[in-house]
């Protein structure tokens, strides 16, 4: 339970349990109270509620059907087995799907990334706010010719997002802008097909929003979650 | 303006002055209010009146009774000190009619 607390944190504390003697129970029960008071801070902040409701919920929905329009693409490309057909169908039709994989890789990249450096100590609930709307879609995932797990592939790159972002890594500016304009180019091009719909545009958000943070020192500190060097 | 327990910490802190920290402070409002202090309730209203530069606070030595662990050492600053002045002398002013603290006066007198 102590080891929930900052170290700095922990060992006043246990030092205060100690010195007063406490039973194990009662203990217990203190740490558990100010662990509880800790979780519950962290929430009169806006970035856990842009990471959890605001960003990992309802992009998860989105990307799940950026997913499954990407899996049946690939269905048609891929006939009589693994032999793809890329050569024989419409080469408009090939554009298209490399705009989607695009558009899929870098929307869910980013967004993985920004959800866990937004806010970093509620992660787990981003976690959940993420896979509630997976484990919605998977049960009521009706398609015969695919595999249910074909939603769930926009969870690679958000993963490697996710993952970047843990061992502390910051985009630059000039990448990150760059990511941005060729995701918005590649949604463009969709939407001029039609193969968009209008909430879509909402995938671009994290990229965009990874492409305007100032460069410097303060977007390193943002990526790092780094409360105090913000302030 | 301050909180109650905001202002039950600042008034413990400042009546211990150097050796104020987590356990005292608790034991002395336990004393005083004849309720006992979560440290959970402790720590976190202090963060909050750090953040409002009213309490400093900053990590002590160890003693053999805590283990050889910190205390988190307190001190009241001149912002905290002006705020509890002014929530004690806000309290006074409009309790002076209310009935309880006529009571109280006449059982002074």
């Amino acid at each position: 339970m102590a080891l929930q607390l900052a170290p700095a944190e922990r060992e006043v504390v246990l030092g205060d349990l100690i010195e007063t003697r406490e039973t194990a129970w009662r203990g217990m029960q203190e740490m558990l109270g100010l662990v509880a008071r800790r979780r519950l801070q962290s929430w009169n902040d806006w970035r856990p509620w842009l990471a959890a409701p605001g960003l990992a919920f309802p992009l998860s929905f989105i990307l799940m059907g950026f997913s499954f329009a990407i899996s049946s693409e690939l269905r048609n490309h891929f006939v009589d087995g693994w032999q793809p057909s890329f050569f024989s169908t419409d080469p408009v039709e090939t554009i298209m799907l490399v705009c989607q994989v695009l558009v899929l890789m870098i929307c869910a990249w980013s967004a993985g990334f920004t959800v866990e450096s937004v806010s970093r100590r509620t992660f787990a609930v981003s976690v959940i706010c993420c896979l509630l709307p997976c484990l919605f879609c998977l049960l009521r995932f009706r398609q015969e010719s695919l595999p249910r797990l074909c939603l769930l592939l926009f969870l690679l790159p958000a993963i490697a997002g996710v993952w970047f972002s843990r061992r502390g890594g910051t985009i630059n500016r000039c990448r990150a802008l760059s990511l941005a304009l060729v995701a918005t180019v590649c949604m463009a091009v969709l939407a001029a097909r039609g193969h968009l719909w209008l909430l879509n545009w909402g995938l671009l958000g994290p990229a965009w929003y990874l492409a305007i943070l100032p460069a410097g020192p303060t977007r390193v500190a943002i990526f790092r979650n780094d409360d105090t060097s913000r302030e | 303006m301050l909180g109650e327990f905001e202002y039950v910490l600042i008034t413990a802190a400042t009546t211990l002055g150097e050796n104020a920290y987590g356990v005292a402070m608790r034991e002395a409002i336990a004393t005083a209010t004849g309720r006992t202090c979560s440290i959970g309730a402790l720590y976190t209203t202090l963060d909050r009146l750090e953040a409002k530069g009213l309490v400093k606070t900053w990590m002590g030595e160890g003693t053999p009774q805590r283990g050889g662990r910190s205390k988190r050492m307190v001190r009241v600053t001149p912002a905290g000190t002006a705020a509890a002045r002014n929530f004690y002398v806000t309290m006074i002013r409009i309790s002076s009619r209310a009935p309880w603290a006529a009571q109280r006066t006449e059982r002074a007198e």
